[in-house]
């Protein structure tokens, strides 16, 4: 008897471990995650790693050879101050991936749990935290956060809570909406007969029930919020001195030149991993959705 | 019989109609609500400024701290936090916003001045976008649902998402890059203003590159949504009993699909209003585009405070009246809204 329960058990862990492989690999026989994972993950490494790799300092000036062509020595030519592109190109990603990142993380903890909680709990949290909702929905992200960070400061931990405290909405709404037809569901209505908590309904079922949203809605997250630091630092908001943003700021100064190179790379690299996570989501909403 | 058949009716249409006029007021209500809470937010922002709104003027040679103690007075700033904030909301029902620091005149003559060059650049962009946006939605659907190989959606599928993760302003500069320095036949940046004096032949050359980019932002979602929604309802059961009828396919697709599909994409639009003005605003500074996003931007280099909470304001209100008016027209169109 117990032997048999045992294996019964046993077969029940090794079927989970199946599934999970199973939905593993249809993940990533997706096509348009594994391009996207390929590109997010390529951006990302050489970000971190790249300062190792770099064939000439980034920072360091040259002004003896300024606007220098793509060549063999310097792959994508030199900017105005006879700094080598291809090597700003390599470490300008860091800020916007480790603001992408966060940001993402962070917009999904904060408009998931809220979502969740407004869902489920109704009455008049819901009603507030809908209002909140439809007021941040109808700011410009852009403008608010450039006004936030005009009168606040702007560092990298700034930029991304202003990023995060604007995104999460778009969440929210969707969780929210997805708790409101999850919380009538039967086994949620007998967890609530044999006595549970809200907070142990919320924790142990609803929020794993709904985690492929989370999942899904995290790659966005993580492109969008790239995009808006790519922006932020265009206009001058950047929390580092190497960044494709504010490159690009600085390549735009000398575009009647003409020298294509300086701008080119660095707005490449942004669209590139920005469509690396947004691949990614998309494949997980493909194969999520079966 | 008859009679009370008919008096149904009516009262089922008066209630209906009681459904959709309280969607509608909630929907209008909802306005003063956003603006009131970005006032506060203004007012916020305000004293969260460094030393209080007006010590920034210190370091301005040209101001006195008496003046600047003068000034203070004159906007309450004495007064208990609470007073303040009901003197902040009076003066922004009666439209002023205070004295820009930077250009010496009222906060609202300067944003009403800019305003206009943003309403066009915004209009017109949402114009094509919308028009290319549909167009290529139903090529690329009617190429999935006739097509076998689905080679012409598979392109325009890429080309979307590519252009979706585009940063506006890195499509901006290109655009500069091949159409004014490279080809030399547009302006690259600047504004309409010649020292011949206004000529609109000159307006338009100024607007053509910017209202590209900022169309090139909104296409995507428009393309993605009209295209899916195609999709979707050809799958539907209607369209397949229209078609047993034998009915030709040309009709099925404009009278049946099309405008079922294309009812959703008006809030589509609603929805973007906040990547409309928002990418408005990143496009203008690129392209030098004399619109309030331009003065945003020249106002956070001068640490101009009234103009910069002025022009906030401005955004709230513009992309709340978009959302107001197309949830309006929808609400016309398609009443099953307030089910919802």
């Amino acid at each position: 008897m117990v032997e048999q329960l045992s294996g019964k058990i046993g077969f029940k862990y090794l079927s989970t471990h199946i599934k999970t492989l199973n939905l593993i690999i249809k993940i990533f026989k997706n096509k348009e995650f594994l391009i996207g994972f390929i590109i997010a993950s390529f951006f990302t490494i050489i970000s971190f790693i790249g300062n190792y790799f770099v064939p000439y300092n980034p920072n360091s000036i040259n002004l003896n050879q300024p606007f220098l062509p793509p060549s063999w020595s310097h792959l994508f030519g030199t900017d105005y101050l006879g700094r080598d592109v291809f090597s700003r190109t390599m470490v300008g990603g860091t800020v916007s991936i480790e603001v992408g990142l966060a940001a993402g993380l962070l917009v999904v903890v904060i408009g998931g749990i809220i979502g969740v909680f407004s869902g489920y709990y109704g009455g008049g949290v819901d009603i507030l935290v809908q209002r909140i909702v439809d007021i941040i929905l109808a700011l410009p992200i852009i403008v608010f956060v450039l006004v936030l960070l005009t009168i606040i400061n702007s560092s990298t931990l700034t930029i991304i809570i202003a990023v995060s405290f604007l995104s999460w909405p778009t969440l929210a709404r969707i969780v929210r909406s997805e708790t409101l037809s999850l919380k009538e569901k039967e086994f949620i209505l007998s967890e609530k007969l044999a006595g549970a908590s809200g907070f142990h309904i919320i924790f142990k079922h609803l929020i794993p029930n709904e985690i492929s949203s989370f999942i899904v809605y995290s790659g966005l997250a993580i492109s969008n919020a790239i995009l808006v630091q790519a922006a932020l630092a265009y206009l001058g908001f950047s929390g580092s001195s190497v960044s494709w943003g504010f490159d690009l700021y600085m390549a735009q100064q000398y575009i009647m030149g003409g020298y294509w190179w300086i701008m080119f790379f660095p707005g490449l690299a942004i669209t590139l991993t920005a469509l690396g996570f947004y691949l990614i989501s998309e494949g997980l909403r493909k194969v999520m959705s079966g | 019989m008859v009679l009370l058949k008919n008096t149904m009716n009516l009262g089922q249409y008066l209630s209906s109609k009681n459904i959709i006029f309280k969607y509608a007021l909630k929907r209008v209500a909802l306005v003063p609500i956003v603006i009131l809470a970005v006032i506060t937010i203004n007012f916020l922002l305000i004293h969260l400024a460094p030393g209080g709104p007006f010590q920034i003027l210190l370091s301005d040679p040209s101001f006195s701290p008496q003046e600047v103690m003068i000034l203070e007075r004159q906007y309450g700033l004495d007064k208990p936090l609470y007073m303040q904030y009901f003197i902040y909301i009076y003066n922004v029902i009666q439209g002023n916003f205070g004295i820009s620091y930077f250009y010496s005149i009222p906060v609202i003559t300067v944003i009403l001045y800019y305003l206009p060059n943003t309403l066009i650049l915004a209009g017109l962009s949402l114009l094509l976008s919308s028009i290319l946006g549909i167009l290529l939605g139903i090529i690329a659907a009617m190429n999935y649902t006739k097509s076998e190989k689905k080679v012409l959606d598979k392109f325009l599928n890429i080309l979307s998402m590519i252009f979706y993760t585009t940063p506006s302003f890195w499509q901006g500069i290109m655009l500069i890059l091949i159409f004014a320095v490279y080809l030399k036949f547009l302006p690259s940046t600047g504004t309409y203003v010649s020292v011949s004096g206004f000529s609109i032949i000159e307006y338009l050359s100024h607007l053509i590159l910017p209202v590209i980019s900022l169309s090139l932002l909104l296409l995507p979602p428009i393309y993605f949504f009209t295209r899916s929604n195609l999709i979707e309802i050809n799958r539907m059961d209607f369209i397949k009993a229209v078609r047993a009828k034998g009915i030709r396919e040309r009709i099925i697709f404009v009278r049946h699909e099309l405008r079922n599909a294309l009812l959703p994409v008006i809030t589509l639009i609603g929805l973007h209003g906040t990547i409309l003005f928002g990418g408005a605003t990143i496009i203008e500074i690129v392209f030098s585009w004399p619109g309030i996003g331009l003065l945003t931007y020249n106002a956070i280099l001068n640490k101009d405070y009234p103009v910069l909470l002025g022009t906030l304001f401005f955004y709230a209100l513009l992309v709340s009246l978009l959302n107001l008016i197309v949830d309006l027209i929808y609400l016309k169109i398609d009443p099953r809204i307030v089910l919802r």
